[in-house]
């Protein structure tokens, strides 16, 4: 049976250890709560809060549920942030425990560094009716979700904003992020963002495994043009890129068609009346980097939030 | 852009309206290490303008091709991120090149067609920004070039904008005479001067913590602060820059400009909004508050052979393009009074040198001592005053010395450090200072350039210390590479019964 002062002393003297002279210095960012029925994605999700370079959690919690008494194994991972910066500290302690009850929750409670904002990585759909995820959406700020992964989480997202009054959002927003600067950029000169509101058509072509990005980039079209665009997404086979990404977009607008085009990871080619082909910069950031920029953002996202509003169906 | 619905600001960032950035000095060092690299690095976040073309201008005659592969050669060698092909190949299609003399009218004509050509095929809406990256002997033949083909003359909805690179000048009738040079074909809402000391994210982060925390300020005057210290020290030599700096000098170098202008950070008075004017009116304020620096209140210093980490280095007259004579100074200490309501009789000592101990540039804010101490003085013997530093590299950051009981049965104080590192608490790799003064120069904020007003005080604070070194000759104090400079810069403190800090 581990206590929460074991595993704080514990902690202390591995941060000692791995640290040498800089022993002690933690980043002071965010408190990471992580749960996963799934031992084997726990055991990822540490694996990647690990490997974290920027954006690290001062400490991360990471739990899933199995029969018996509360387990813990503490680790400390050290580096420098920068480049002959100092050497930063990262804590991650993974938790075992019966997934129903308290016991591991209020580990959890105890655990959390003081006055720091806390974020609840609760990759599969969240179960509103679960005790625990109920508790511990009770201990955060904001939660983070992967709906790529999860596609059905999108169609309960809004329902768990307002029931556990959360700041919600999802690693499938977070990897379109690119895309939706890509296609804001057609719209940039007064001519073209003249023809939003006439928005007719969104067609998206995606890599199969999930259309939660697809139905995402939807929302967020119709809801910032404010236009009620017919709607066609197709999944595609694209050896090169992850399941659910992105791979071209075409709006029919006023009459033009304008089309991004993501040919290989890295780049996209824009499409443009009457302009030549551009190119852009286009590259989905990998799992640990999505996180980590979640991290950044504690206020609600506004757009987010409208594009769960307008989602088109999802496949079946 | 304004009217993009699709634009939010949440995790979006500002992106600048569609502009060609023209770099004459577009194959020289600042171009190839900093410049381009900065764009690439703005290219792969996206936030370059949509409309977007680069052209570097000089006397090589190059093709496009042969350009962009040598600016890939040192965007490998001097990106902070990685340069890799598929990225590449959508960035190098934006960057150009004109082959011509500065001084050859057809240079201009040239460009000018290019300009027109590359604006309809990449839209760049007709929107220039011109970045003079070469010695300032050339500004003006480049400005008279611009002028001259017109290419300086904005028209409704078309800007046009002059980036200039320091030094403004190397005294005040040179910077004004520069001046002038300028805007002969460019207003002063056109010019940005980079400072790239301005850039950085901790120079920025000091009017932040300055005006958005409730704690600081009431505290930030001479009621409660003893006086201030602002150190740029370097270990490193003149690195075969011997013949640039024999004219720059410390004084030039880096006085004049970095150090003058973050003390302005330091002693401005808050602005009423965050606007570029608001804050530079006010920095320009506290810059014309400064007195001129006398001779007597300055020390200036040239490192002699010695050891700098760990290496032997040789002395300043000993590097290559470094007369054997000179008296060229490597050092500068100096006590630098304000006269104003909130600094009256609050010294600022100023030191810069090459050759130091270690790379530091900090600001420390030394606070006065409690007015009475109710405490033996065996108890408070280690005691030291408080001072707040911010580090502004390396390891930017913030800590505050205070004194606080040694734990045992009796009392006895100690002076410790709270300390609050950047890399810490904001985990992401700041920008290089060379991609925010780009983003802010295309998107026309004027807030971390600054203006002629700031500039020509500076110089005027640093003008008795020319003309009378100039004047009455007299060599630098010897101080050994590795130390902390000559024991005349410590005596200057011990004066005013004080000491430097060791950083």
């Amino acid at each position: 049976m581990t206590t929460p002062a074991a595993i704080e002393r514990e902690l202390a003297e591995l941060r000692g250890k791995t640290a040498g002279d800089h022993a002690g210095t933690r980043t002071h960012i965010v408190d990471l709560v992580a749960y996963a029925d799934d031992p084997a994605i726990a055991t990822e999700l540490g694996e990647v809060v690990a490997m974290m370079r920027h954006h690290r959690p001062s400490r991360a919690l990471i739990a899933s549920g199995a029969p018996g008494d509360v387990t813990a194994e503490p680790a400390v991972f050290c580096s420098p942030m920068q480049e002959g910066g100092a050497i930063v500290c990262c804590e991650i302690v993974r938790l075992t425990g019966p997934p129903a009850g308290d016991a591991l929750t209020s580990m959890i409670a105890s655990l959390l560094l003081p006055d720091l904002p806390v974020f609840l990585l609760w990759l599969s759909p969240p179960p509103l009716d679960r005790p625990t995820f109920h508790n511990l959406a009770a201990l955060a700020t904001r939660l983070v979700t992967d709906s790529t992964r999860f596609p059905t989480t999108l169609d309960v997202l809004g329902s768990v904003a307002r029931q556990e009054h959360l700041v919600v959002t999802d690693l499938a927003w977070t990897k379109i992020t690119g895309w939706r600067e890509v296609v804001a950029t057609i719209f940039d000169d007064a001519e073209h963002a003249a023809l939003l509101p006439s928005l007719e058509h969104v067609a998206i072509q995606h890599v199969a495994g999930s259309d939660a990005q697809a139905r995402l980039l939807v929302g967020w079209l119709a809801t910032a043009s404010r236009a009620t665009p017919t709607t066609s997404i197709e999944a595609v086979t694209h050896e090169d890129m992850r399941p659910g990404s992105l791979v071209r977009v075409e709006l029919t607008c006023g009459g033009h068609r304008f089309i991004v085009d993501r040919p290989s990871e890295g780049m996209a080619t824009i499409d443009v009346p009457g302009r030549p082909i551009r190119r852009a910069a286009l590259r989905v950031p990998p799992f640990g980097t999505l996180v980590g920029e979640e991290l950044e953002f504690l206020a609600p996202d506004r757009a987010f939030e409208a594009a769960l509003e307008r989602l088109p169906p999802g496949a079946r | 852009m304004d009217t993009n619905p699709l634009r939010d600001t949440f995790r979006m960032h500002r992106v600048p309206g569609p502009c060609a950035v023209v770099i004459f000095g577009g194959l020289g060092d600042l171009a190839g290490r900093k410049l381009v690299p900065a764009l690439y690095n703005l290219y792969l976040r996206r936030l370059l303008p949509a409309g977007f073309a680069m052209v570097g201008v000089g006397r090589r005659d190059a093709t496009d091709t042969e350009y962009r592969a040598e600016m890939r050669e040192r965007c490998a060698r001097f990106s902070r991120t990685p340069v890799t092909d598929a990225e590449w190949e959508g960035f190098e299609e934006l960057l150009h090149w004109v082959g011509g003399t500065f001084d050859a009218t057809e240079t201009y004509t040239t460009l000018a067609r290019r300009l027109e050509e590359i604006g309809v095929a990449r839209g760049t809406a007709g929107n220039v920004m011109f970045y003079l990256s070469v010695p300032p002997s050339q500004f003006p033949v480049i400005v008279d070039g611009l002028g001259d083909s017109g290419l300086a003359r904005e028209e409704p909805g078309r800007f046009r904008r002059a980036v200039i690179e320091k030094p403004f000048g190397h005294d005040l009738p040179s910077s004004a005479a520069l001046d002038a040079e300028v805007h002969r074909a460019f207003k002063e809402s056109q010019v940005f001067r980079i400072d790239h000391y301005l850039g950085k994210e901790t120079v920025q982060n000091i009017l932040v913590f300055r005006f958005a925390n409730g704690i600081f300020e009431p505290v930030w005057n001479r009621n409660f602060i003893d006086h201030v210290q602002i150190t740029v020290s370097e270990s490193i030599g003149v690195e075969g820059r011997g013949k640039f700096y024999e004219e720059a000098g410390a004084l030039r170098d880096i006085v004049q400009n970095h150090m003058l202008q973050v003390l302005s950070f330091v002693a401005m008075e808050p602005p009423s909004s965050f606007d570029a004017e608001a804050v530079r009116d006010e920095r320009g304020k506290a810059l014309a508050s400064c007195r001129p620096l006398l001779p007597s209140d300055v020390v200036r210093g040239q490192y002699s052979a010695g050891f700098s980490d760990g290496d032997a280095a040789k002395g300043y007259r000993n590097e290559d393009g470094v007369a054997p004579g000179s008296d060229v100074e490597t050092y500068i200490a100096a006590r630098l009074m304000i006269d104003n309501w909130r600094w009256a009789d609050t010294p600022f000592y100023l030191r810069t040198g090459k050759r130091l101990p270690k790379r530091v540039t900090e600001v420390a804010i030394q606070f006065k001592r409690v007015p009475h101490l109710p405490f033996s003085y065996a108890a408070a013997e280690q005691l030291e005053p408080n001072v707040l530093v911010l580090r502004i590299q390396p390891n930017e950051g913030i800590s505050l010395r205070f004194g606080a009981k040694v734990p045992s049965e009796r009392v006895q104080i100690r002076t410790v450090n709270m300390d609050f590192q950047y890399d810490t608490a904001f985990s992401a790799a700041p920008a290089e200072a060379y991609e925010t003064l780009l983003l802010d120069a295309m998107r026309g904020d004027g807030t971390n350039f600054p203006r002629q007003d700031a500039v020509n005080q500076s110089w005027r604070i640093v003008e008795p210390l020319q003309e009378s070194w100039t004047r009455l000759g007299g060599g630098p104090h010897l101080y050994e590479a590795g130390s902390w400079g000559p024991e005349a810069a410590d005596e200057l403190l011990a004066r005013d019964r004080r000491r430097w800090r060791r950083p």
